[in-house]
This record gives C-alpha cells, structure tokens and sequence, in this order.
C-alpha cells in the first residue's frame, strides 16, 4: 500500500483524515484513487489538462516530484506521497 | 562589549560553547526584521529579545482584536484597539529593557519593503499572507538577506531557512499563493513554528550548526511529528533564477 497524506487546508478533501493507504504504482494513479475514495479532490490539485497546479506540492519520500517524473514518478510498496498546499497563516 | 549586567542575564547561554561571550556579541549587534506581530511574531519577538537580539524591527499594520489573544501572546485584553507594533514593543521592552526595539505601524508595501529591510541581518517572515511573504522573499533576495519563512494552519505549520543564491526561494518552494482564506490556527502551533524560526535566526547570526536550508519542516501536531521534505532551486524560478 501507498500512504498519501495530506496537509493544511487539504485534509478538508479527505473528511479530515490526515492519512490514507491506497495502491498506485506512478503519483498520477494515486491522485485519481483519491478522487474515486473523496470525489472532487482531484480538481484541487490538477488543472483541467491534467498538470499539477502551481498552488499544490507533491512529494514522493521527501522528494519534490518536479525534480522527480512528475506525475508519472514510480510508486513502490511503503512509499509516502505528501500532498500539501503552502501554509499561510501566521 | 557585553556588560557585566549582560553577562549575568545571557549567563545559561554564553555557557554554550559555541555562543559563548563572542556569541553574544554578534547577538547584540545585529539588527532583525519581524515582519508581523502576530502569532509567529509573538514567540519570535520574545525569544530574539530575550536571548540578546540588539535591534528588532516589528512591523504590523492592525490593532489587536479579541480574536488575536489565541495564540497573539503579545497582547493581553487592555491591549485590544491598540496597535500591534506599539503594544508589542512596550511588552518587549518590559522583557529586555537592554536592547532596541523599532516599531513600525504600517503595511509592508513594493514601495517601502527595501528601506524597512535594506539594513537587517536576517528578515523573519511572521506574516498571514503570501502576497507580501513574495514581496519579502524578492527584497531579501535583492538585497542577498536571508530570509526565514514560517506558516501555519490548524495544527500544523512549517519553515525553512532561505539564503539568497545558494538556496530555494519561496517562489521556487510555493511558486503561486494558496487561494486567501481565514485560517484556522491553534496557537500552539504558531508558537512551536516561531519558535523554531527564532532558533534557526540565532544560529545564523551567530553563526552555528546546521541551518535548516533547502528542507521545510513540517510539524504535525495531530499525530504529533516532525517530517522533513528536500527542497531544491527551480532553475526556472521567476524570482531567483537569475541571482
């Protein structure tokens, strides 16, 4: 299982959970197991041609996936995704 | 030249073999700008001011409302109405009469972001929005000064240390600003996020271990964790690319 987590304001999409295990084998497989688990999350974090929206980071084990493959980064049993928008308040 | 008064109040400290009296001294020269006396502004105000910081520059535009006294440990219930940056230096003052403290009422604009920043060693980010956190990030970036960022929300925040030319910026990190929105904040959070960009501000002045570049901390107080994410520049970056 992949371990996608979600940070801020996002774990709105998620019902408030913070963690949710699913199977992907590349990022983009995961954003959309995400959208079919809390439909509607998907247009939070990819644009309507399907890239990343500038607002969201995406890292796969601590790694920014835009020094990555991008969406199309491999995903392997254990691996953690982090989902985050910047955080603002102060 | 660290008095004989100031020996005494910085005393646990300059025993730190790495601070030390030499330490201290770097401490009391140096010249910091908060930008915010808000909840990141608060921890960070009083832990600079306590540890030795010589001069601190606090600017807030707002006054103090009941909504603010959360997590804006600044300020008590007699404060509300007042403004910020003059409340905030009153009680730095009470905290350490020994060192200067400016305050500036105002908004950080384009216009006077390089004159409130140009003559700091370290610009602290402790703002609640993005807009003049990249106003921030280009003067520190103009004026090679590095530049802290902290943010919260709910019960989880993040910083990182940002050094002009050698680091990611925050436009490389957060390239566009998340839609604005009152964030819900509990103001542990910005205490433990202040805290720690204080921590990381003393250790460049000083000059002591391992900044915290090119990584964001993320603290998440639900579950209790600190997790680590790798940052690099975006070649690309329309703020920072070409320094």
């Amino acid at each position: 299982m992949i371990i996608a987590r979600l940070s801020g304001e996002l774990c709105k999409l998620t019902k408030g959970k913070e963690e949710v295990q699913l199977s992907a084998s590349d990022v983009l497989e995961c954003i959309n197991n995400l959208e079919e688990q809390f439909p509607g999350s998907k247009e939070r974090f990819c644009d309507n041609q399907g890239e990343v929206l500038a607002s969201i980071s995406i890292f796969v084990n601590g790694d920014n996936i835009n020094s990555l493959q991008g969406l199309q980064t491999p995903l392997k049993e254990g691996d953690e995704v982090d989902l985050m928008s910047a955080f603002a308040g102060g | 030249m660290i008095s004989e008064k100031e020996k005494e109040r910085y005393d646990r400290q300059i025993l730190i073999d790495e601070i030390g009296i030499e330490g201290q001294e770097k401490l009391k020269r140096s010249r910091i700008l908060i930008s915010g006396a808000g909840g990141l502004g608060s921890p960070i105000s009083y832990y600079l001011a306590a540890a030795g910081v010589g001069t601190l520059r606090i600017v807030d535009q707002d006054e103090v409302s009941l909504s603010n006294l959360n997590r804006q440990i600044l300020y008590r219930d007699k404060d509300i109405g007042r403004k910020k940056a003059s409340a905030a230096q009153e009680k730095i003052e009470e905290l350490n009469p020994d060192i200067q403290v400016e305050a500036v009422v105002g908004k950080i604009t384009d216009g006077n972001v390089l004159d409130l920043s140009h003559d700091c060693d370290i610009i602290l980010d402790a703002l609640d929005n993005f807009p003049t956190r990249y106003l921030l990030n280009q003067a520190a970036l103009n004026n090679n000064i590095p530049f802290i960022y902290g943010g919260v929300c709910g019960l989880e925040g993040a910083l990182t240390t940002i050094i002009p030319g050698e680091t990611a910026c925050l436009r490389c990190i957060f390239p566009v600003s998340p839609p604005p929105a009152i964030v819900p904040v509990l103001g542990i959070t910005p205490g433990t996020i202040g805290c720690l960009q204080a921590m990381e501000a003393i250790k460049l002045i000083v000059g002591i271990g391992r900044l915290l570049t090119n990584r964001l901390l993320v603290f998440d107080g639900f579950n209790m964790r600190f997790k680590e994410l790798r940052l690099s520049r975006n070649p690309r970056c329309h703020s920072c690319a070409t320094i």
